[in-house]
């Protein structure tokens, strides 16, 4: 009988001191994110001056804050890259604990705009969604990496496994139980409320488990009828008040629509394909709402054109096909699933932001990464950045490592085979 | 070793821990990766399509509604021209000033907000200390004139507390966002206003619990505006008219010259924020402003001035129930020297009749029939008494009434019947069409009946034979009639219509009356046309009178009266000269020459009846008075017609320059209704000073050392006791009483009576006291004698002159400094 064997418990670290090797396409990778958040501090003080100045009489109001956070991202990231993977594995539970009594107090915190987010440690004020997004791409890629798998016997055999079996394998070991802590984690979500954390947070997870492989087919197949029946999902939701309004100027009338959404479209329209300059744009002159946040594209469209926005998703595009290869590529499947779960939170948010200002999909409220102010969301996105990096350099490390023993069992095989040719070379002479 | 298959079936799978070093499966690995990037390139292709349609496909259309919103189109105010009397003074000019309003609502530092948690209903709490902080600096601000003198603000006054009353209260208002604050504010006080309320926001951007500092701030904005002034205020006001609170002309010139004066705004296109306001565009589009054309006005201020206060005075004197009305004009060109219709408004603030209340509620009562409000029944019919008649509404508002009345320019927009002044028409009528010279003489035997309709002369005199000039200067009725007659109904309307009674005279004033009263040739039966030859049966407008009588004095012809002379452009250049118009020739050369002659002999030496009144020694005037009955109106008290009492002058007689026309409308006088004693001293003693100062031709007569002798004057009406000094050749001068007497009797005079003076001394009239003023007299010495002349006139004293009169002063015979009584001359010696 086969018995499963328990591994010892792997040694960690804290802290690596050398994670391993700089990969060529991790540095890529990093230069294409300074680019994107040089970029994005470029823009967000183009966006932002104007509306600092004349609503707070300072033009550098949102920039200074920026900048400040961008040097604590840093940090933050170059931090995290030296973290032990493994060792932020451990932690993942007392995360998701610490995250759950955060969504808890927010709860009680002061309400703005009818939603309780926002929690505040002395001068910082903090996203709490924000927190567990990350705590939950750990956590679910814990989960996911640590599902048991089945294994045949024999991987000759042609025969299947029962489906009852499977569909428990499946749907139960590799879905539910993964899941599961996630719906705590929106069951708060929803008391805030925050329906665009909560589409996020889904969102991230779902693609951790879809491209983690979790649940297979049955996963594939929810997610092409998740999209399939979005616009049945969203006249569903129509029901709950504070998303009713929003829904309702969701729409291609221009009459009916929402004054920021039709803001937007008038600033992605004046942009043309040129654009009217760096600096130029004119709907950031307070006619756009949240010019400096939510919608900063509209402003990169207007005063970039078609080219520049283009440019900017083809960035992000680069980006996130680097950072996939390194997830894909890293040491084993927990690394890859955090990845995944990364790279897909930076994707489903410029989608979103996105398809939200050029009226693709209803007014959400899902920041640009590395473009909108907000101090927190760009710490923590670094910070997560710095997971990757820890990710990457782990990976190539492992990929020499079986480089190497690769190499040595070939000089092993070598030493230990008779190479007929010299062989029957020899013989002659002998 | 051999399994059973059944044993070998349940364990061909097994469930395995997942090893923490494991990767995933290398097929899943690239299936993953492959269908990630798929992902990531279809979603940026879903957005970029979305970015196309926007950006290229319908940018136009988006680019085209931003630009719709984001231009700002704002307005260059023009300014307005000014307006000048003849001489260039200044009669109405544009000032800009402020509106200094605030936003409360904004203004956090003036109340503390509290939210409720539940309703999240923000209740906002006045904050006193503020408030009263904030409201008191504005305040002092804006009573201190040049926004730097604060301390001498008396905070005690009325004024202080209306002003501060209406700041807090507007500040109070923390609901509101707009809230004026004050209006036609300068900017010295803007600016300061601006300083102050910049400055305490600075100081509370921040709390600071030590100074008792809480965060907030004032909202306090201003904006441009224009203010007209008319630095004469009550001044030629029917004429000039008045702007509305828009600045635009309401009446008067400021409405007839609109356009001119206005100007044509100027436009900026430019982009905007949000807020409004223009942000920093290098295709920004400008249209400068073409500010206004100043008027330059025939009229003279001196003219009007004397015309005004000589009006003033016979309507106060001679108790006016109905306004009166003068015109100062000159006869060949139609150029208006005078025009003033009393009382009348400021035009600095027309709304306000509170001047004039006590004079406005007597006319209205006085008149009912024009500004009757009767009492009405809930369905809105009038309620009447026992004998059918409405009854008037003792709480009607007359204040809508009140001010037309004082808005109205008299001479242009009121019909009155023009009496015996009409005389003058109807003798050009008989002269010109041949039915009459100057030799005509007609019986008058008292009566004359005309389809049972007899018509008596004035005080049922019987004239006897007349010629024509006799038949004017009696103003006899029956003598016109029996013209009329001669003249026929026909012909007399073609007259009629020829002067200019039947259409407006074109008078570049608003407000002319388009509706006439008249009877034309086919309704002019015989009782009509035997009324209509004396001027009591078709209503007319003073200015219809005035060029009437022009044309019948200036050789025939009708000119179009006008008030502005020349247009010119904001640095003084003409623009454009208005000159006289002649509209057409009425009567021959030779029938005015008859005229002329014909009213000079009404006026005569001042010795005669008529028109005597109306003589100023020295000058060649002709005349006529009328006394018409306005036979449409109820009746007067004492069971009378109302009466309107007018004189026309013309001056100098042989070749008239200059028509006088004075109008008194239903004077109540208690000694006498006639014109001739009413009206035409009025004339004359604007004449008196009017003649000197154009330089008018004398009739020729040297009175230089011909020395008079003082009549003498107390006991007798001020007006009277100077027409007695008008008719002798001296000059008098009214000391302007404190008790406002001018209807009463001269108290005393000086020179007294019997004094010998030479011609034209001034004789200084008192109506309150019995003792004459005093003055200094100056030291003249070493002036020349006119100078010498101007000096002491204007300290109240008259002169003669001894020796040489091309030379210096040498002596004077009043010591300089010593104080005499006004009048006393002073005789100096030159050589």
């Amino acid at each position: 009988m086969a018995t499963i064997r328990r591994k010892k418990a792997e040694p960690f670290s804290i802290l690596q001191r050398d994670p391993g090797p700089w990969p060529t396409l991790l540095i890529n990778w990093m230069a294409t994110l300074g680019i994107i958040v040089i970029f994005g501090l470029v823009m967000l003080f183009s966006a932002s001056y104007t509306t600092g100045y004349l609503r707070f009489g300072d033009s550098l109001h949102f920039i200074r804050s920026q900048v400040l956070c961008l040097g604590l991202g840093v940090v933050a990231m170059a931090l995290f890259s030296y973290i032990d993977y493994r060792f932020l594995r451990k932690l993942v539970w007392p995360g998701y604990l610490l995250c759950l009594v955060l969504l808890v107090l927010v709860l009680f915190s002061t309400p703005l705009n009818g939603c309780r987010r926002w929690i505040s440690f002395g001068g910082f004020t903090v996203q709490v969604s924000e927190i567990a997004k990350f705590e939950m791409i750990l956590l679910t890629a814990h989960l996911a990496a640590r599902a048991p798998r089945l294994e045949k016997l024999d991987p000759g055999s042609n025969r299947r496994v029962p489906p009852s079996v499977w569909l428990y394998q499946r749907l139960v070991r590799e879905l539910i139980v993964p899941l599961l802590p996630l719906l705590l984690v929106l069951a708060l979500l929803v008391l805030e409320p925050h329906m665009s954390g909560i589409v996020l947070t889904t969102a991230i997870v779902g693609t951790i488990l879809l491209l983690g492989g979790n649940g297979g087919i049955i996963t594939w197949a929810g997610a092409a009828t998740g999209i399939f029946l979005l616009e049945t999902l969203l006249q569903h939701i129509d029901s709950i008040p504070y998303l009713q309004s929003r829904l309702d100027g969701w729409t291609q009338d221009l009459s009916q629509m929402t004054d920021q959404t039709l803001q937007s479209l008038y600033a992605i329209g004046s942009g043309g394909v040129t654009g009217l300059g760096l600096g130029n744009s004119i709907e950031k002159q307070l006619w756009l709402p949240e010019s400096n946040n939510d919608f900063i594209f509209s402003v990169v469209c207007e005063e970039l054109g078609f080219v520049g926005a283009v440019l900017v998703i083809l960035l992000f595009v680069l980006f996130l096909v680097e950072g996939l290869w390194l997830a894909f590529h890293a040491e084993n499947r927990y690394c890859t699933l955090v990845g995944i779960g990364i790279m897909a939170q930076i994707a489903w948010q410029v989608f979103c932001n996105i398809a939200v200002v050029t009226n693709t999909l209803p007014n959400t409220g899902i920041s640009l990464p590395f473009f909108s102010s907000g101090g927190t969301s760009l710490i923590l996105l670094l910070a997560e950045m710095g997971v990757m990096v820890n990710i990457g350099r782990n990976g190539e490390r492992a990929r020499l490592e079986r480089e190497n023993l690769h190499h040595l069992r070939e000089e092993q095989r070598k030493a230990k085979t008779i190479v007929l040719d010299t062989a029957r070379n020899a013989q002659p002479e002998r | 070793m051999q399994e059973s298959p059944k044993n070998h079936k349940k364990i061909y799978y097994r469930l395995r821990r997942s090893d923490p070093h494991e990767r995933l499966g290398a097929t899943l690995r690239h299936f993953s990766f492959g269908a990630a990037v798929f992902f990531v390139v279809a979603a940026a292709a879903i957005v970029i399509h979305s970015l196309y349609d926007i950006q290229i496909r319908d940018g136009a259309q988006y680019r085209q509604y931003a630009a719709q919103q984001q231009l700002l189109d704002s307005t260059i105010q023009a300014t307005r021209g000014e307006i000048y009397d003849t001489s260039g003074i200044t009669l109405a000019s544009t000032s800009v000033v402020w509106t200094i309003w605030a936003d409360p609502s904004y203004s956090s530092a003036l109340f503390t907000s509290q939210t409720d948690d539940d309703t999240k209903v923000v209740t906002k709490t006045i904050d006193p200390a503020a408030l009263n902080e904030v409201s008191t600096q504005i305040t002092l601000r804006l009573l201190s004139g040049d926004g730097a003198a604060l301390d001498s603000v008396d905070t005690s006054s009325e004024a202080y507390k209306t002003q501060y009353q209406t700041v807090y209260d507007a500040l109070s208002q923390n609901d509101s966002s707009y809230q004026v604050l004050a209006t036609n504010v300068n900017n010295a006080v803007k600016l300061s206003i601006e300083k102050y309320v910049s400055e305490y926001n600075k100081a509370h951007k921040k709390a600071n619990a030590e100074k008792g500092i809480r965060k907030g701030r004032v909202s306090v904005s201003s904006t441009k505006s224009f203010q007209r002034d008319y630095p004469y205020g009550a001044f030629a006001a029917s004429v000039l008219g008045f702007c509305d609170a828009d600045g635009y002309g309401t009446y008067g010139l400021e409405k007839s010259y609109e356009s001119t004066l206005a100007g044509v705004n100027g436009r900026t296109i430019t982009l905007r924020n949000a807020y409004g306001n223009a942000i920093a565009d290098e295709n920004a589009t400008t249209y400068e402003a073409k500010d206004g054309s100043n008027l330059v006005l025939s009229l003279d201020v001196n003219i009007q001035e004397v015309v005004e206060r000589y009006l003033n005075e016979a309507i106060k004197a001679n108790n006016v129930e109905n306004r009166g009305a003068a015109i100062v004009m000159n006869v060949k060109t139609g150029a208006i020297l005078a025009m003033a219709s009393k009382p009348d408004f400021d035009p600095n603030n027309p709304l306000d009749y509170s001047q004039n209340l006590t004079y406005l509620d007597e006319l209205v009562h006085a008149e009912p029939e024009l500004y009757g409000i009767y009492q009405k029944d809930e369905n809105g019919n009038y309620i009447t008494d026992e004998r059918g008649n409405k009854i008037l509404d003792p709480e009607g508002d007359y204040s809508g009434y009140y001010r037309d009345i004082q808005w109205k320019n008299k001479t242009i927009t009121e019909l009155y019947y023009p009496g015996s002044v009409f005389k003058v028409i109807t003798a050009a009528m008989g002269l010109d069409s041949g039915h009459a010279t100057l030799n005509t003489t007609l019986n008058c035997s008292g009566a004359y009946t005309i389809a049972k309709q007899t018509y008596h002369c004035a005080g049922k005199k019987a004239h006897g034979v007349q010629n024509l000039a006799m038949a004017l200067r009696n103003s006899c009725n029956i003598y016109f009639i029996q013209l009329g007659q001669r003249v026929g109904s026909s012909l007399f309307y073609d007259y009629f219509d020829a002067f200019g009674f039947t259409e407006r005279t074109g008078v570049d004033l608003p407000n002319e009356t388009n509706f006439m009263q008249y009877y034309n040739a086919s309704q002019l039966g015989e009782v009509q046309l035997a009324s209509s030859a004396f001027g009591q049966a078709m209503a007319v407008t003073p200015l219809q009178v005035c060029t009437a009588i022009s044309a019948a004095v200036n050789g025939g012809y009708l000119v179009t009266p006008h008030v502005v002379d020349k247009i010119t452009d904001q640095n003084g250049n003409v623009i454009q000269e208005i000159g006289s118009n002649i509209r057409r020739q009425i009567i021959s050369e030779s029938a005015s020459d008859a005229i002329r002659q014909i009213m000079e002999y009404e006026v005569a030496d001042g010795t005669q009846g008529g028109g005597g009144r109306a003589y100023v020694a020295g000058y060649r005037i002709g005349g006529k008075s009328g006394t018409s009955e306005q036979l449409n109106m109820d009746r007067r008290a004492d069971g009378d017609y109302k009466k309107v009492a007018s004189f026309a002058a013309v001056l100098p007689a042989n070749d008239p320059e200059i028509l006088v026309y004075v109008m008194l409308d239903d004077p109540n006088n208690a000694r006498t209704d006639y014109s001739s004693i009413l009206a035409a001293p009025v004339v004359g003693n604007i004449i008196s000073e009017v003649a000197p100062y154009l330089g008018l031709a004398t009739d020729g007569v040297d009175r230089g050392q011909t020395s008079y002798k003082v009549p003498n004057l107390i006991g007798q009406e001020w007006s009277n006791a100077q027409v007695s000094l008008n008719i002798k050749g001296l000059k008098h001068q009214l000391m302007e009483s404190s008790s406002d007497q001018t209807a009463a009797v001269v108290t005393y005079q000086y020179p007294r009576a019997g004094a010998e003076v030479p011609y034209g001394t001034t004789i200084y009239l008192y109506t309150d006291t019995y003792e004459g003023s005093h003055t200094e007299v100056p030291d003249v010495s070493g002036k020349s004698a006119e100078f010498a002349r101007q000096m002491l006139a204007a300290a109240g004293l008259n002169c003669t002159v001894e020796g040489d009169a091309n030379g210096l002063v040498q002596s004077q015979s009043e010591a300089p400094g010593t104080s005499v009584q006004r009048g006393t001359i002073v005789t100096i010696t030159c050589g």
